[in-house]
């Protein structure tokens, strides 16, 4: 089956004074099926917002992208920028992870959803998008939506203003729908309305989801598949249950340790990872988790492992696995 | 609106703070109108006695300054020493050729730099950016009176400005678009003069706020969202940018006003400029009170409208304010 | 985390405490009162972990800064190590503000970004005079050690530093004035789950080495399970429960309780990260 999103080889480099000055992606290859989710597990740092920003080509001013990302079999890449600025919202969205600052200060939260609508619909009255704005309003859960759409974003509480924020993301029924961190900065109970939200609405849309975390808690809630970033790199692939139930990577192995899980059983303790991720302005000679890893082995050091295949459809780049 | 009545008290405590102040900075300054008739043999010392006395000038500092007040509830604004006259019916038509070339100026100055600063911040690095930034920086490091000075010479020498004053000797007999004509070329040299000193300084600062709008979070969500450049940049980046490009208006008829104190007098314009200088030269207190006064006034007037625009335009103020 | 050095006296006791303030209504201008906290009570012991659990706006913030006595209680008594703090001023006041110290969630605004590490870490030892410069300077770079920064850092900015270790260097300057009692408030928001693990590890460690009291702050249930030995859960200024994590997590006692033990991520996703 032909897949939603195919992104090939995909390097990130940003750069400054026209120079390439961190490497923030190093090859990343995957796909999307159409109404899949799709995991992005990694720290801070490793490239996975750069990630989601690539697809829509929203890198900041003077990166540099290598690589292929084909949406629907259209290449995305090359596209020129009004081609682009058609598609994003239309047919790959995006949510950002706080809320707060992605809505605009001083306009009518209606207004920023109808804008939307208008980009992609300019055939449409303003009554029609009103109306949509109002429907769109009342699926991701208002119930005043008249109040609602007449608030400024400050009005609102950060639960609130993240459903603005995906209704706007939704608004002009796109195919794709990419979550960076969309519930890092909220409290625990509003965190899980907004998955619980999402995961409504990935079904009545039959959304193709990629959703970026570093917790692997919130991804076994909603992911098909979870790809592990390390360092700009993918370094483990694998459906949900493989990646969290029996990681190979070390690092996500490690990670999986970080996860507070209920209390009252002895045998999990935190256990935290030593060290830091890398700076992306250096390259490692070998294996960047290395330096970290309780595994590693001589040949860390100097060269990075090829991609293995232990068990099926369940991929790992590292040397225990041979590579 | 409470917010505006503590805005408009503010504005009345400057007023008062700055009377205080001038009318105490006036009285340090040395020597008095009468001082060069202790000159003349042919004044008396008892009819100079008689003239201070007739002006208040031998009261303590204080009675002065309540009588000052008085005179200005009274609409007068003290007298003049050198024309016998109210201050106030000195003071107003110069007072309005002032505010008419300031507020042109202005007008034309922001008009100038916001599509200006808009242009440059979106090609930001791009030889279009380049150019601007170069252009606006070669201006700023001229001084505002060799700008000046350079305008004059180049009307006298083309001819096709009018350099100096308002109007022409003949103006009272010409027809009405004769007129308007007229007052249009006289216009130009100053304002022309008061734009390029102000519009570098303008345009960096609609350029920087604008480079900064544009890297926001929200401006890049709505990208994100696919809403088309020309949006984003005028109905989100520009209010983005709007809240220190407003409070910077406040100062910039402060700013104009002194840079055009000083273009009047060197283009003979009949404003306050050359009014204040012959005033503080004669040592003719009131007068310079008054145009003090009343220089003040516009400055307060400039930020008390970017307090009302603030407000329209930010409904965070809006609601800190309630 | 219990330690060894655990007294039956305890550190802290609140009791009856509450506060209450006048808000405007916006534009009618009515007035309403506001309970945010409502007849508190609790006792935190030497040595002791201690979490208070809410959503935001349930008052658990309130009545921490009631405690480090920077809010003023409506009514209601604060002991601390036995003292009335609430009865203290002046010197003794700051005293007793040594013992307390505050660590608060890694914003850009919780670390002053004009000082270098080293002037954040000794600030407190300023404001007290404490010390030569040579020994404040020396304390500093013990205090990197301890937090497990490299003291050859002490020159930068907290710009120049990542979130998880800005943490640290609060955690440092907290540490400055040798306080007996810790408060973390969402200290843990924010970062990701491997450098919560990282500052989780080092509280531990602190907690013996420094002698420490911990009261954190958090909405997150699971960690809190982690790092306190005891919960007490707030919701609308009042404590409705209030217990050991595990008790708490196998019979929870409130259906808010229940709410919140539901809202943790992937408990019901069944792959080893609910009870199962």
């Amino acid at each position: 089956m032909e897949p939603l999103l195919e992104v090939r080889d995909l390097h990130v480099d940003y750069c400054s004074d026209g120079m390439p000055s961190a490497h923030v992606l190093r090859g990343v290859s995957f796909t999307v099926g159409k109404k899949e989710c799709v995991g992005i597990l990694g720290e801070s740092g490793c490239g996975k917002s750069t990630l989601a920003l690539a697809i829509l080509r929203l890198v900041p001013p003077g990166s540099r992208i290598k690589g292929t990302i084909s949406y629907k079999s259209q290449e995305l890449v090359n596209l020129p920028e009004r081609e682009m600025e058609k598609l994003r919202g239309a047919e790959v969205s995006l949510i950002f992870q706080d809320a707060s600052s992605s809505l605009h200060p001083t306009l009518r939260v209606g207004t920023q959803i109808s804008d939307v609508a208008a980009a992609h619909h300019r055939e449409w009255s303003a009554s029609r998008r009103r109306q949509a704005t109002e429907a769109i309003l009342r699926e991701v859960g208002f119930d005043h939506v008249e109040r609602i759409y007449a608030s400024y974003p400050h009005q609102l509480s950060g639960g609130q203003q993240q459903r603005i924020a995906i209704a706007q993301a939704l608004i002009s029924g796109p195919s794709l729908l990419i979550a960076d961190e969309p519930t890092s900065s909220l409290d625990t109970t509003v965190q899980a309305e907004i998955l619980a939200l999402l995961k409504r609405l990935r079904r009545d849309h039959g959304l193709g989801l990629v959703f970026i975390s570093h917790n692997p808690a919130i991804l076994a809630e909603m992911a098909d598949r979870i790809l592990v970033v390390y360092a700009g790199q993918i370094v483990e692939e694998g459906s949900v249950r493989q990646v969290l139930q029996a990681p190979l990577h070390p690092f996500a192995a490690a990670l999986l340790r970080c996860v507070p899980r209920d209390a009252g059983h002895n045998d999990d303790l935190l256990v935290a990872i030593p060290g830091s991720a890398p700076d992306p302005a250096e390259t490692p000679a070998g294996c960047p988790f290395a330096p970290r890893c309780a595994d590693r082995m001589q040949t860390c050091a100097s060269r990075m492992p090829a991609e293995m295949q232990p068990q099926p459809e369940h991929n790992v780049r590292c040397f225990k696995y041979g590579g | 609106m409470a917010y505006f009545l503590r805005r408009l008290l503010h504005g009345v405590l400057v007023l008062v703070g700055v009377s205080i102040l001038s009318f105490l900075f006036v009285q340090l300054a040395p020597g008095e109108f009468f001082s060069d008739m202790r000159l003349n043999p042919q004044i008396s010392p008892e009819t100079i006695a008689s003239l201070r006395a007739q002006y208040g000038l031998d009261r303590s500092l204080p009675v002065r300054y309540v009588r000052w007040v008085r005179s200005v509830a009274k609409g007068d604004w003290g007298y003049s020493f050198a024309y016998g006259l109210p201050v106030s019916q000195l003071i107003w038509s110069r007072a309005r050729n002032t505010l008419a070339l300031t507020l042109t100026a202005a007008l034309l100055a922001w008009l100038i730099s916001i599509p200006l600063g808009i242009y440059a911040a979106e090609r930001r690095d791009h030889w279009g950016d380049r150019v601007t930034v170069a252009g606006s920086s070669a201006l700023l490091t001229v001084p505002d009176l060799l700008v000046a000075l350079a305008l004059l010479v180049l009307a006298i020498r083309t001819n096709a400005f009018a350099a100096g004053g308002m109007t022409s000797t003949q103006f009272a007999d010409l027809g009405i678009s004769a007129k308007i004509k007229d007052v249009v070329a006289h216009f130009t040299l100053p304002v022309a003069a008061l734009v390029l000193g102000t519009l570098p300084i303008f345009f960096r600062h609609v350029r920087a706020s604008m480079i900064e709008a544009l890297a926001l979070p929200s401006i890049q969500a709505a990208r994100g969202h696919g809403i088309p450049r020309r949006r984003i940049l005028f109905r989100y980046a520009l209010p983005a940018a709007a809240n220190p490009l407003i409070s910077l208006f406040g100062f910039s008829i402060a700013t104009l006003l002194s840079a055009s104190l000083l273009i009047e007098v060197v283009m003979s314009w009949p404003g306050l400029g050359p009014m204040l200088l012959e005033a503080i030269l004669a040592r003719d207190l009131y007068v310079v009170i008054g145009a003090v006064m009343l220089s003040t006034l516009f400055l307060v007037a400039g930020n008390f409208i970017a307090d009302v625009l603030l407000y329209v335009t930010d409904p965070r103020i809006r609601r800190g304010a309630a | 985390m219990v330690a060894d050095f655990v007294t039956s006296e305890p550190l802290i006791r609140v009791q009856a405490l509450s506060k209450t303030y006048l808000q405007h209504r916006p534009f009618s201008g009515q007035k309403f009162l506001v309970r945010a906290l409502d007849g508190i009570d609790l006792a935190i012991h030497t040595g002791s972990s201690f979490a208070l659990v809410g959503e935001s706006g349930s008052g658990k913030s309130t009545l921490a800064l009631c405690i480090a006595r920077l809010e003023q209680p409506t009514v209601g008594k604060v002991w601390f190590d036995g003292v009335d703090l609430l009865s203290l001023s002046g010197r003794e006041l700051m005293q007793a503000r040594r013992q307390i110290q505050l660590v608060f969630q890694d914003t850009a605004a919780a670390l002053n970004p004009r000082l270098s590490a080293e002037e954040i870490i000794i600030e407190p030892l300023r404001i007290q005079s404490i010390g030569t410069r040579a020994e404040q300077r020396e304390r500093a770079v013990q205090l990197m050690e301890k937090v497990g920064l490299p003291a050859l850092w002490l020159g930068r900015r907290p710009h120049q530093f990542s979130g998880g270790q800005r943490q640290r260097l609060a955690i440092a300057r907290a540490l400055a004035l040798r306080p007996r009692l810790l408060i973390l408030d969402e200290a843990f928001t924010g970062l990701d789950l491997s450098i919560q693990a990282q500052i989780v590890a080092l509280l531990q460690n602190l907690q013996t080495t420094e002698k420490l009291t911990y009261l954190f702050i958090s909405h997150d249930l699971s960690l809190m399970a982690h790092v306190a030995d005891e919960i007490v859960i707030m919701r609308r200024g009042r404590i409705i429960e209030q217990g050991a994590p595990e008790r708490l997590f196998s019979h929870p006692g409130q259906p808010e309780t229940r709410a919140l033990l539901d809202a943790i991520p992937g408990r019901r996703a069944a792959l080893g990260f609910g009870q199962n």
